[in-house]
């Protein structure tokens, strides 16, 4: 009981962090700034894992690889997630240079871990549909 | 970000070219089609017979068929001796991927009613208490060339020139629609029926059929119950006949695991089937101790050394008639 309301604890500390540092960058950007930041985010972020993707799909020719190729199209995929955040964070940073000293890191890994986790339960789902 | 672009402009216009050819070897179609050796599929996983077990020794082979295929996908296919690269027929560049699909689907259907058909025939002559009834309803479309846009693949021709189908033989329809450079076709779909005249150019490959049987009643009842739709294609008629066949008369296989290829006719022959050097190697992958392929075959078989016993039948009498005489 003592470890668990420790461990609620932290989670509440934590998340209150992750709100505060929000709420810093929040006040700070534009929608404009954020707007370009995620636009380029996305555009950098899909040209990275475009070729190893097409590469995979490409493979498919190969019907004995078609579960490897699966799983390494489910990585990827994953991946993409958080470089997706970390470039976004970056840009912001870089847009808006008042961000430099705010420890986006953790937001960074939040927000990244959250739609990571996200594309991969789909990504399962799409592959146990197929297989 | 401006900033960052300047600082890396030079590693940015190094990466830019290979990128680019990359995307394009990744991306572009090619006028080239590739067959590639596929896997086994259980015959009765997808069939189920009311107080009858389906043998579980029998295999459908599927092989992978792309086009068109990307230069990275003909680069890297030419290496290995297992696939088979060359160049699109006018059929392929003229068909796209969804009518791929429904043709490998329409196809799959009409091979399991013969399947049945065939199966049920050839099983009441051992036990009359085994029967099917059907109907010839027409020709489904297998291939028309694509300006025909009021025609899709799978659509019922029921009548020629004014005539029903009803009155003529498939073969009889087959040889009234090449005989002649104008037609009109009836096409009944779904209590709608619309007439289509189909003009023959000397440019484009001609139309293709299949006949469409309608099963009214089997004893005893029969089901397609695993419907795929990543795999279509007639190539499995002949095997899911013997497969039907032996499960209906409970025919003892063992646990020899049988592999084979070849359509199946309403009359019994067994028909040509694309990739027969693939399916040889598939079987070999999946180390199947018997493979049955089709007559029409005999002479495109590479010299190889194979692992499996090989069996070519012209009709599915003689594979019956193989079948009783090896486990009985």
């Amino acid at each position: 009981m003592k470890h668990l309301n420790k461990w609620i604890d932290q989670v509440y500390k934590f998340y209150h962090r992750y709100r505060n540092i929000l709420k810093i960058i929040d006040s700070k950007v534009t929608t404009k700034i954020v707007l370009k930041s995620v636009l380029f985010a996305l555009l950098i972020s899909l040209l990275i894992v475009l070729i190893p993707v097409l590469i995979s799909i490409n493979l498919f020719i190969y019907n004995k690889l078609d579960m490897i190729l699966s799983i390494i199209l489910l990585i990827i995929l994953t991946g993409w997630g958080l470089l997706f955040f970390k470039f976004y964070y970056t840009l912001l940073k870089s847009y808006e240079p008042s961000l430099e000293d705010v420890n986006v890191k953790l937001p960074m890994l939040v927000e990244g871990s959250l739609v990571s986790f996200f594309l991969c339960v789909l990504g399962i789902i799409v592959i146990s549909v197929i297989f | 970000m401006n900033k960052w672009v300047k600082d890396h402009q030079k590693i940015l216009i190094i990466l830019f070219f290979p990128y680019i050819l990359l995307l394009f070897l990744l991306l572009t179609p090619t006028n080239f089609s590739l067959t590639a050796p596929g896997g086994l599929t259980p015959v009765d996983e997808n069939i189920e017979i009311d107080n009858h077990e389906l043998p579980s020794n029998f295999y459908t082979i599927y092989v992978m068929s792309y086009h068109p295929m990307t230069p990275f996908q003909k680069m890297v296919a030419e290496v290995s001796e297992r696939m088979n690269v060359s160049p699109m027929t006018i059929r392929e560049e003229d068909t796209s991927w969804i009518d791929q699909y429904m043709q490998g689907q329409m196809t799959k259907e009409v091979s399991f009613n013969t399947s049945v058909i065939k199966a049920y025939e050839l099983a009441h002559i051992k036990d009359p208490s085994i029967t099917v009834t059907y109907d010839y309803l027409g020709a489904l479309v297998y291939y028309r060339p694509s300006r025909l846009n009021t025609l899709e693949i799978g659509d019922l021709i029921t009548g020629i020139n004014g005539q029903s189908l009803l009155d003529l033989s498939y073969d009889e329809f087959i040889n009234m629609f090449y005989a002649f450079n104008e037609v009109q076709l009836e096409i009944t779909n779904e209590n709608e029926t619309k007439t289509v005249t189909y003009e023959k150019q000397e440019d484009e490959a001609w139309m293709l059929f299949y006949p469409k049987y309608v099963i009214r009643s089997t004893t005893p009842n029969i089901e397609f119950t695993n419907n795929n739709p990543f795999i279509g294609g007639p190539s499995g008629g002949m095997i899911q006949t013997l497969s039907i066949y032996a499960g209906l008369l409970n025919i003892n296989l063992g646990d020899t695991k049988i592999a084979g290829t070849g359509t199946i006719e309403i009359d019994g022959s067994i028909g040509r089937i694309g990739g027969i050097t693939q399916k040889l190697y598939t079987a070999m992958d999946e180390n199947a101790d018997i493979f049955i392929y089709p007559f029409g075959h005999i002479s495109d078989i590479p010299n190889l050394n194979y692992p499996y016993e090989m069996v070519v039948v012209k009709t599915i009498e003689e594979a019956v008639n193989w079948l009783h005489e090896t486990f009985e």
